[in-house]
């Protein structure tokens, strides 16, 4: 019953729905308006820290109902980039 | 090897950092990150007993990784290396050097890598060290500094992957996090005998200063420090090779944790010594040093403020995930006899996703014991509390408090969960030594412990019951008299 919810709840992102989450999430953890993220530029450029892009991971993972590697957002810097893999691995999953 | 080394300590501390724990600091990047060649060749040198530096220091940039400057760009086959490094623990003295430099211009946290470099193979004008920074403490200990120009490297000696150097520091130094306060107890327990054999020879008032209340209470509360030190470093050393998932936080949270109670120790220990403790002659004169010595385990090798914003952005995951539905670890974690897996390396991780089972065992333990010793279940209740209510502050903690911005009450969420891991290693420890160890069974220790840590979570003086401390006191004679040491494993010292 869970899985199914939780498949359902796969299914339904868009890209665009996931850029302005993972924008929503990096802006408030920067304590910065979401206008100003452009989804092509490092995240890091914005000042989001090795730690608190770990500590976004588990958001993600929480929210999206994924097991990621911690480091998921080192490795797809910008929220372009993060939201292009996540689509991925929940269509693997689903 | 904490244990060989916190007899250095307890002798001269500048001795276990220039030839111990120094080496040390740079090989966990080895053993963590290396091949098996790259292994190979390190334990050859520190085999042959040569020094290799841990060379990440800049002064611009402290513990701040990610924007570490002194660069290697790749050009054919080698790294081309430019820059300073600053403040760095044997630079000069070391044959080899594990550097951590920016390999990608990008911002982020995939730009940099550890490189290895011995320095016999490097022209003389490639590298010029830099002058000795003096220091306040630690003063036998070389600390240096170096430049680089246009210094070449053999491209095959980036340890692992080019690029994932921050996460190999963050899950390599786990393991020097927690020994850094474990071996820097032996100064206190040197710090504390001390203190006893001074007091014990002097007359105050009329009588001997050992005998003023006041007095006794500063020895017993140093004396269950330190037991309390060596609860929570000796569980999490365990952790890393029972539970290496985990460590990410609880390596942080012992450093934090750990280095304050140490140097809240000595500097009340140093209030019993009064004008004696600032001589530099006589009996007591080695004190001074000691304290000296003592103010890297703060600062050195990831300062406390480090260790708090590696846990900071934990605590959200581990409120939702462990804390509302706690599970004991196994029981091995706190049998310090029990036989331990070799460390695996492979499975340290730069989070613990949320995983805690050592608080877990603070709440498992409140089942078994019931209500054999109410003062000691009283107690442990009051933690399992503290952690209900950290998870309820926690799981809803806004994301803007996570960050370098967090606002004070957040940032002492990593203070207050330290105290809640270090109560659960006590009593831990606590029940399932009994057995081996008729002084680590005894509630006595335990129950002055959780006070002194409950004190200090409700920001009170502890006040210990007086059976207690006479108790603890007594014991506190026994080893010195002994020459045994202040710590879990009561052996003599000399």
């Amino acid at each position: 019953m869970k899985e199914t919810t939780m498949q359902s709840s796969r299914i339904r992102y868009s890209t665009d729905e996931l850029r302005s989450w993972l924008t929503g999430r990096v802006a408030a953890q920067l304590g910065m308006s979401a206008e100003v993220i452009r989804p092509d530029v490092l995240l890091a450029e914005y000042g989001l820290d090795s730690v608190y892009a770990l500590a976004l991971s588990t958001d993600i993972e929480d929210h999206l109902a994924l097991r990621l590697e911690p480091t998921v957002v080192w490795d797809h810097p910008t929220v372009d980039e993060l939201a292009a893999f996540l689509l991925g691995e929940l269509e693997n999953a689903a | 090897m904490i244990a060989v080394l916190r007899s250095v300590y307890r002798r001269d501390p500048c001795l276990g950092l220039g030839y111990g724990l120094s080496s040390f600091i740079a090989s966990v990047n080895v053993w963590t990150a290396a091949s098996d060649e790259q292994c190979r060749t390190v334990a050859g040198l520190l085999l042959a007993n040569r020094k290799i530096a841990s060379v990440y220091h800049e002064l611009d940039h402290g513990n701040d990784l990610a924007r570490i400057e002194c660069e290697a760009r790749p050009v054919g086959d080698t790294w081309v290396l430019n820059g300073r490094k600053e403040v760095v623990t044997n630079l000069q003295r070391a044959d080899a050097l594990v550097i951590f430099a920016r390999t990608d211009p990008k911002p982020g946290s995939r730009s940099h890598s550890q490189l290895f470099l011995d320095k016999s193979t490097v022209a003389p004008d490639r590298m010029r060290d830099l002058p000795r920074f003096p220091s306040t403490g630690m003063r036998g200990v070389q600390l240096g500094g170096v430049e680089f120009r246009d210094c070449a490297i053999p491209r095959d000696n980036v340890l692992g992957r080019p690029g994932h150097g921050i996460e190999t520091a963050l899950r390599s130094f786990q393991l020097t996090r927690t020994v850094l306060p474990a071996v820097m107890a032996g100064q206190v327990d040197t710090g504390l005998r001390t203190t006893v054999r001074h007091v014990l020879g002097r007359r105050l008032y009329g009588r001997p200063v050992a005998e003023v209340p006041y007095i006794r209470s500063v020895l017993v509360g140093a004396f269950v420090d330190l037991l309390t030190v060596e609860c929570f470093t000796t569980v999490v050393a365990r952790a890393i090779h029972l539970l290496p998932t985990e460590t990410s936080v609880y390596a942080s949270a012992v450093k934090h944790f750990g280095a304050k109670a140490l140097m809240d120790a000595m500097n009340r220990l140093s209030m019993v010594l009064g004008a004696h403790f600032y001589l530099r002659r006589g009996g007591v004169a080695i004190f001074q040093k000691l304290l000296r010595d003592l103010q890297p385990v703060g600062f050195g090798h990831a300062a406390r403020a480090a260790c708090q914003t590696t846990i900071l952005p934990q605590l959200p995951m581990l409120a939702r995930r462990s804390w509302r539905t706690p599970e004991a670890a196994p029981d091995e974690l706190f049998r310090l006899d029990a036989d331990l897996p070799a460390l695996p390396f492979d499975r340290l991780a730069v989070t613990a996703a949320g995983q805690d089972h050592l608080s877990g065992s603070l709440l498992a333990g409140l089942d078994a014991e019931g209500a054999d010793h109410r003062a000691v279940s009283d107690l442990a209740e009051r933690f399992a509390a503290e952690l209900r209510v950290l998870a309820d502050e926690c799981a809803e903690l806004p994301p803007g408090e996570l960050g370098v911005a967090a606002g004070p009450r957040s940032a002492d969420l990593a203070t207050r969960y330290g105290l809640v891991l270090a109560a659960s290693a006590c009593l831990s420890v606590w029940r399932h030594n009994g057995d081996r160890d008729p002084f680590l069974g005894d509630p006595a220790w335990l129950l002055a412990a959780l006070t002194r840590l409950s004190a200090q979570q409700r920001g009170e003086p502890a006040d210990l019951p007086e059976h207690v401390e006479r108790r603890l006191y007594a014991e506190l004679m026994d080893r010195h008299e002994d020459v045994r040491g202040f710590d879990l494993t009561n052996r003599r010292v000399r």
